[in-house]
């Protein structure tokens, strides 16, 4: 792994950590596309970085937020959402964030194709 | 990934946002219990000090500054609560829940409560002084809904993918019809117009008589009525003929009701007099209370609040304490409409066809479209289509205009000093009609039947009756000085308990019957007859009375009739001795209430057959025991399916008897255990999300019963008041401050509360003089 990969990816967790506090939803997702677009990402490097970074921070936040749930109310609300446990909620949420990754990364590369033909 | 996804006539929120770790569903987990300041439409600073319960006591110089921070607080704690009674009110819950509760929403719609609430809200404009305080607690409710992002909602906004809507008066008069719509919609026109229809006056004087003989009523015979009542007017009381039915999803639950009442000092162990109170209401969680404390320069009142309206509705001040039961009166009649023609655009009135208005109605439904509809409003009200009504205008209290603002009843009894100050705020207070207990530190005590009691012509008001004639309508409402009231009476207590307002000596009709109820009054006054030197854990012990009356006047009555068992098998005789020894109280540990309960239902069942077979509604339970009692070999306890033989009550008790025992031996285990696990008591939530309520509580009481605790109904808020000075209380309550599921205290008082445990209350004057667990800063902006 270059040290340029590394970068990228520590860019792309950075961004997403950011982007997920302090924008709205769907900020996680419109800064990979940015960044994949900007950098110009093959579309592998760009699905790979994206889905990666948006699954782990999703992956982590939900388990650090479930650490806290001192009454249970995400294994309720998972009830309500055809009975899904916490740690399945957790799961679910991780899936979400990989497949928005995924997706944004797939978009920001094409975009990021389309930029580098001009 | 940003949409709704339908699933089994349900709805999943749009994941994407939903499951967002920062700002979806995952931030609901640690609710916010943090100090913190904020800018508001304030004249000057106001704090709010939350206690260890998280109570808040709002400190602030004016009472508009306080209404604001009351407002604020409501929504912070309660704004799903809010939101959805309102709603249920105005017919608007399809729009959050979809198609299943459509049916609910035409029919809310067809009967005009949104649109009285409105003109309700119009008219509270008039009065500018009262109109700008409604205006500062809708003020302080929308400053917290601006506040919100997705990622602040409520958990239950974020489930429901809905976005909190914005407050407003008219959501504050849906606040009150909501209260109105659960305590003073009951009536029994079209069942009294069926039976009347299918027995003969004979019978139906027989089974269906206006009073109880042991009635012991809220306003003691000793009351001399020293005032010339207005005459009745006549009118022909033309029952339209060929009505049938029932209309039992919009009947006022008879397990509504509560106790209250007030012991003079010269009863009590150190010579203050005590004020006790126990509404009983649909339980959920949150609770539909919350409490409060609120001091301005001119008041210092603790209590519970009502999330959507301003002031304390229930409590005690420096001075006086006051409390609530409902009266039960019947302020509901159905006039039935004759169209001129399929169009249904006029109907007759006094020989003449009149335009009916037409108010359309469109209905947001999620996942659907519009459902629009047309509701028809006459003199008489708006006209239902869709149920058994079909065709008939109602006329209820909740729709009419009147001189008050309802709030004004709220501001003075907030700040009432005495008993003259009370009789003002009474004054004021409209509907839902209730018994007013009050006690006051000079030690006065009284009790008032409060609110608007139509005066109808002679006859009137039990049945349907014929639209065409306006000379059918209300006549007036009693006047204010005839409305039944006592102060300080001799026997040293007032109380009340759902049952009938006064005896027959009252000049005027009270109709109700069957919802004045029979049992609980007649337990509360005993006990206070006949204790001296009445302490606060007597008032404790009494509020958790679990005595059933109503099984210790009939049962014996019952076993007598099985002469020892001889009708019964070896087997049923093991379950009569069981019963024969029961000391009447319903605790959750017994098991003879299990089976008088069983028993009654089956002896009912069997007696009544020729009643049920002409869907004709059944006697009281005090009637049936006096028949049972008198008449034991009465027509009705002929069986219908045995020709060849007359039974009588015996034949009915031991055949009753048997059936009980087979249906108990098919119980579950867990069912058949004791009282407690039979009942199954329960707290589901607000939005019945499962699994945010609780599924099962141990609990004694029940029906009829001072502890009136049930399946899902039951003392929803608990307060005795003992009126030294100051003023102590002891308070409790089922469930929590917070209607944050999350919150610790979202049910943090449920524990011990059917356990009997009680919170010592007083009135915290000075905020220096104690450390909050939280505070709120609100400064002008």
């Amino acid at each position: 792994m270059t040290a340029k990969t590394i970068l990228t990816y520590i860019a792309m967790l950075a961004g997403v950590i950011l982007s997920g506090y302090f924008g709205p939803w769907w900020a996680p997702a419109a800064f990979v596309v940015l960044l994949a677009g900007l950098m110009q990402m093959t579309p592998k490097k760009a699905i790979m970085a994206g889905g990666l970074s948006v699954g782990v921070v999703y992956l982590i936040m939900a388990a650090w937020m479930n650490s806290m749930d001192k009454t249970d109310i995400i294994g309720k609300t998972g009830m309500l959402m055809g009975g899904l446990s916490s740690v399945a909620m957790i799961v679910v949420t991780t899936l979400i964030g990989v497949i928005t990754g995924v997706l944004a990364g797939w978009v920001g590369s094409g975009i990021g194709g389309m930029l580098g033909k001009r | 990934m940003g949409t709704d996804l339908p699933v089994k006539g349900s709805f999943l929120p749009a994941l994407g946002r939903f499951l967002n770790p920062f700002q979806g569903v995952w931030q609901n987990v640690n609710p916010d219990l943090h100090s913190f300041d904020l800018k508001g439409i304030v004249k000057a600073d106001v704090k709010i000090l939350f206690d260890e319960r998280d109570i808040p006591h709002i400190y602030a110089d004016n009472l508009a500054d306080a209404l604001y921070a009351q407002g604020y607080i409501h929504a912070a704690n309660r704004l799903f609560q809010m939101d959805i009674s309102t709603r249920s009110a105005a017919g608007k819950l399809s729009e959050l829940i979809g198609t299943r509760t459509l049916a609910i929403d035409r029919r809310q719609r067809e009967r005009g409560f949104e649109w009285s609430s409105e003109q309700k809200a119009k008219s509270w404009e008039n009065d500018k002084a009262i109109s700008a305080l409604i205006d500062a607690y809708t003020n302080g409710v929308n400053a917290y809904i601006s506040s919100l992002d997705y990622k602040h909602w409520p958990l239950e906004y974020k489930i429901l993918s809905h976005d909190p809507v914005s407050w407003s008066t008219t959501h504050c008069a849906l606040m009150l019809t909501n209260m109105a719509i659960s305590l003073c919609l009951g009536e029994n026109d079209l069942e009294y117009s069926t039976a009347h229809a299918k027995l003969s006056s004979e019978d139906y004087a027989f089974l269906f008589p206006d009073h109880n003989a042991k009635e012991s009523p809220v306003i003691p015979s000793e009351k001399i009525w020293d005032f010339v009542a207005v005459p009745q007017l006549t009118s022909a009381n033309t029952t339209p003929s060929g009505l049938q039915g029932s209309d039992k999803d919009s009947r006022k639950d008879d397990l509504n009701g509560s106790n209250n009442w007030a012991v003079a000092g010269s009863k009590t162990a150190n010579g203050f007099p005590i004020l006790a109170n126990d509404p009983h209401l649909s339980l959920t969680l949150p609770n539909i209370w919350y409490e409060m404390e609120i001091h301005t320069p001119e008041m210092d009142v603790h209590g519970v609040s009502l999330p959507g309206l301003p002031l304390i509705v229930i409590g005690f001040n420096d001075h006086i304490a006051w409390g609530s039961t409902n009266s039960g009166q019947d302020v509901l009649d159905w006039y039935q409409i004759t169209w001129k023609d399929s169009t249904h655009h006029e109907y007759k009135l006094d020989g003449k066809y009149v335009r009916a208005s037409l108010r359309p109605e469109v209905i947001k439904v999620r996942g659907q479209s519009n459902v629009i509809d047309t509701i028809r409003y006459t003199h008489w009200g708006p006209v239902s289509h869709l149920d058994v009504h079909h065709d008939m205008a109602m006329k209820w209290i909740g729709h009419q205009k009147t001189p008050v603002n309802e709030v004004e009843y709220l501001i003075k009894i907030n700040k009432a000093k005495d008993v003259n100050e009370y009789r003002e705020a009474i004054a004021a207070f409209q509907y839902p009609a209730q018994n007013k207990v009050f006690a006051s530190t000079k030690g006065d005590i009284a009790i008032s039947v409060a609110g608007l009691m139509p005066l109808r012509p002679a006859g009137h008001g039990e049945t349907v009756t014929s639209g065409d004639l306006s000379s059918n309508d209300w006549q007036q409402f009693i006047p204010f000085e005839h409305a039944p009231f006592i102060i300080n009476p001799k026997r040293g207590f007032v109380s009340s308990a759902n049952q009938a307002p006064a005896d027959e000596s009252y000049p005027y009709p009270l109709l109700g019957k069957r919802y004045f109820e029979d049992y609980r009054s007649r337990v509360v006054n005993t006990v206070l007859d006949s204790t001296k030197a009445l302490t606060v854990e007597d008032m404790k012990q009494l509020q958790q009375n679990n005595y059933d009356l109503h099984a210790a006047e009939l049962l014996p009555l019952l076993l007598t009739a099985l002469d020892q068992g001889a009708c019964l098998s070896e087997e049923e005789k093991k379950w009569f001795h069981e019963i024969s020894n029961w000391n009447y109280q319903c605790h959750r540990d017994s098991l003879s209430p299990i089976l008088f309960n069983m028993w009654y239902s089956e002896f009912e069942k069997m007696t009544w057959d020729e009643l049920e077979n002409d869907s004709v509604m059944l006697p009281e339970e005090w009637r049936f025991t006096e028949i049972v009692r008198d008449f034991p070999e009465h027509k009705y306890f002929d069986q219908l399916l045995t020709r060849d033989k007359k039974e009588t009550m015996k034949d009915i008790a031991c055949a009753s008897f048997s059936a009980m025992v087979k249906a108990y031996r098919n119980l579950k285990d867990e069912d058949a255990k004791d009282w407690g696990h039979f009942k199954h008591s329960n707290i589901p939530h607000l939005a019945r999300f499962p699994n945010f309520g609780v599924d099962f509580i141990n609990a004694s009481g029940g029906k009829h019963i001072v502890n009136a605790m049930s399946k899902t109904h039951g003392p929803s808020w608990r307060m005795i008041v003992e009126l030294s000075e100051p003023p102590k209380a002891w308070v409790n309550i089922p469930g929590g401050q917070s209607g944050d599921p999350a919150s610790p205290h979202f049910k943090d008082m449920l524990e011990g509360y059917f356990d009997g445990e009680y919170y010592e209350v007083s009135i915290r004057n000075d905020p220096s003089s104690w450390t909050p667990a939280k505070q709120i800063n609100i400064s002008p902006r």
